[in-house]
């Protein structure tokens, strides 16, 4: 979507000498009409549960000494496969923690495929299958003995369990090592013995904690190809918590960004991405201090990207032509406009670092400031309890 | 093709509600029995067996097949033993015909000295077999494989304290149930099996007794040190530092009661009534369930509380 289109005029003199393309009037316009459907942190409630959602997730809270984990947190996720996504101690940990019923909530609550955490602990951890995102294996297993434990851990019965951790461990690339010893695996083998573990006894919801860590890139792209068939071929739903955006954009339909506890963006992805799209880096010839102050008199979020260009988010209220028409007021002419490359990253980015002072750009309407003192790491805080 | 090459398949079976501890004992045991360890559990079994087992045999084989009788039996069993103190002073003949175990009398505090000469030994095999059973459960991220599932925090303790308690029944229930069905296949008394019906059960109590006391010091130590070793060395270290505590204050202070600071008191107070036993005097105190009772009980809190912060930070 990105172009590049060099202005020695306005837009309208542009349109009028025919060098703009319909492309960009399209992009603009279809900016100009159609906000994404993404809820940011300023909003105060979840809307109504939808349908089908696997995980629903009302008011909660957690705190560890004086850290708040979570604040109120209230969210759902539509099944399918949903990105959980926050920077450490933005609460992510203690969520999945709360929803596999290892922690309890002070307040709120939390339904796990329609059963209650709160209430039927064992039965939310029977039905779902986890991941988790460091190293977890018995010394002593063969990869079959291993995924076969987890099997009769979750109910199967003993053979049925010993035939699915030969099928599973063979549908994740581990055939030829089920009966190493899993100490002897490499990183990327126990990664994937963990996959095995999470699917064996068939779950209709997963949780994956960073699964493609330490992958190489092949074995990233084949673990997420096995997610993205699990999703698509086999209808799970996952919850897949990852700091790595791409792995994100490549699986899920959904993503929840938290953020010291509170949601700070959640939406499709797609839709996460259209809040990009109204993103422009600009040049300007002329009284550039003029341009900015009428783009910003306009409304528009404006922050400089470097000596030469300058970022403008389009906001509510205004319309991407409309920074011709200040080009116009200030006397000056774009010789540079860009769209802004459509990526979760910079949305993502922008979401949760506005408590850092990062966010100078158009992320003020993702990240309006939230009062509360400073955030710790709950993850530290957690291994103190 | 065969099944496993047909890509992922959903599960349409059924699934049980079963208690997962068997399993999660037959893993805890089966990854922890390496050839040290059978040498090890050999050799400790062999040794009440050694001691006491080949004199039975021998005892009562002659007796059984040449008639032989015993020195020194004329004067009679006393109808009780007293634990401890009551070998030593028996006569020879006396201790000959206990240990040939020819009468119930003399059966049931056989067993009960065997059992407990095994009583470092019921330490020792556990310690080394078992050092790292909660150690490794967290330093190779194991415990998610059992949180993260159906498996309650009391299930997960149930099955260590049993994994330990089956090791330290291979050097005490073992070989005193296989002396006791030795003396009854050789014993001249046609109802000796019937006299000493009760024997197996008080045998298998008393192992689960030294079991509870060894898995409370194993997983103490377990939750305590990362190094399996350290946990063995350490248990074993304890074990003859309590021993040896109690003996130098129970001389020092001249009071042979401060003796139930060693495990080996301590733990033959508590099982030797099982075997129809007296007990010295100075072992009858209600301070005996400190050290043999409750100082176990209050470890394996201990370690729930533990279990219970790793399982949070699972």
């Amino acid at each position: 979507m990105a172009f590049d289109v060099a202005w020695d005029t306005t837009f309208d003199a542009a349109l009028d000498a025919g060098r703009v393309t319909q492309t960009l009037e399209s992009e603009l316009d279809a900016v100009d009409a159609a906000p994404a459907d993404v809820r940011s942190a300023g909003a105060a409630d979840y809307p109504a549960p939808r349908m089908q959602e696997s995980v629903v997730v009302r008011n909660l809270s957690k705190s560890f000494g004086d850290v708040q984990a979570l604040r109120g947190l209230t969210v759902g996720f539509p099944k399918g496969a949903v990105g959980l996504l926050g920077p450490n101690g933005a609460g992510k940990s203690t969520l999945l923690k709360i929803l596999l019923g290892l922690l309890t909530a002070e307040s709120g609550s939390a339904d796990v495929l329609g059963r209650s955490v709160a209430d039927e602990p064992m039965e939310v951890r029977r039905l779902v299958g986890y991941m988790p995102e460091v190293d977890a294996y018995i010394p002593g297993l063969t990869g079959a003995e291993a995924v076969k434990f987890a099997g009769v851990l979750c109910g199967l019965p003993r053979r049925v369990a010993q035939q699915r951790a030969h099928e599973i461990l063979y549908y994740v690339g581990l055939a030829e090592s089920r009966y190493r010893r899993v100490e002897q695996y490499s990183m990327g083998m126990r990664q994937r013995l963990r996959l095995a573990q999470a699917l064996v006894h068939d779950p209709e919801l997963i949780f994956l904690d960073e699964p493609t860590n330490g992958l190489d890139p092949d074995g990233r792209d084949e673990v997420l190809g096995l997610i993205d068939d699990l999703v698509r071929s086999h209808n799970k739903s996952i919850v897949l918590c990852s700091h790595l955006l791409h792995d994100v954009e490549a699986v899920c339909e959904h993503v929840v960004v938290l953020r010291e506890g509170t949601i700070a963006l959640e939406g499709s992805v797609d839709d996460v991405r259209r809040l990009e799209r109204g993103t422009y880096h600009i040049r300007v010839s002329g009284d550039e201090a003029a341009f900015e102050a009428a783009v910003r008199t306009r409304g528009f979020d404006v922050a400089r990207q470097d000596e030469e260009t300058l970022r403008v988010r389009v906001t509510d209220g205004t319309l991407a032509h409309d920074l011709f028409a200040a080009a116009h007021e200030a006397g000056c002419a774009i010789r540079g406009l860009s769209t802004v490359e459509q990526s979760l990253e910079g949305v993502f980015i922008r979401a949760v670092s506005s408590a850092a002072g990062a966010d100078h750009v158009a992320g003020a309407a993702l990240n309006p400031a939230q009062d509360g003192p400073a955030q710790g790491d709950s993850a530290q805080t957690e291994e103190g309890v | 093709m065969p099944v496993f090459e047909q890509g992922y398949r959903p599960y349409k079976g059924t699934v049980t509600r079963r208690s997962p501890i068997p399993s999660m004992i037959w893993h805890n045991v089966r990854t922890r029995i390496r050839w040290y360890i059978w040498l090890l559990a050999a050799g400790l079994m062999a040794y009440p067996y050694a001691v006491f087992g080949v004199m039975v045999f021998l005892f009562t084989a002659g007796q059984a097949l040449f008639g032989m009788g015993l020195p020194g039996t004329a004067g009679g069993l006393p109808e009780t033993a007293v634990a401890f103190d009551s070998v030593r002073g028996m006569d020879p003949g006396r201790m000959l015909a206990m240990l040939t175990a020819t009468t119930a009398e003399g059966a049931l505090p056989l067993y009960w000295n065997v059992m407990h000469q095994a009583s470092f030994a019921a330490l020792v095999l556990p310690a080394v077999a078992c050092g790292g059973i909660l150690a490794s459960d967290r330093t190779t991220g194991a415990m998610q494989i059992y949180f993260a599932r159906p498996v309650t925090r009391f299930q997960y303790m149930v099955s260590k304290v049993l994994t330990v308690a089956l090791f330290t029944a291979l050097v005490t229930a073992v070989p005193t149930l296989a002396i006791w069905l030795e003396t009854v296949a050789f014993s001249p008394d046609p109802h000796f099996i019937v006299r000493t019906w009760m024997a197996p059960f008080a045998i298998i109590a008393a192992s689960a007794f030294y079991g509870l006391w060894s898995a409370s010091v194993i997983l103490t130590l377990s939750t305590l040190l990362k190094r399996p070793v350290l946990t063995s060395i350490g248990a074993i270290f304890l074990y003859l530092l309590l021993s040896m505590l109690g003996e130098q204050v129970s001389h020092g202070v001249g009071d042979k009661m401060w003796r139930i600071l060693s495990p080996y008191y301590a733990i033959g107070g508590f099982t030797a009534p099982l075997f129809g036993m007296d007990l010295p005097e100075w072992l009858i105190t209600p301070w005996l369930a400190v050290p043999a009772l409750i100082m176990p009980l209050a470890l394996l809190a201990f370690v729930w509380s533990r279990v219970r912060a790793v399982e949070v930070t699972t």
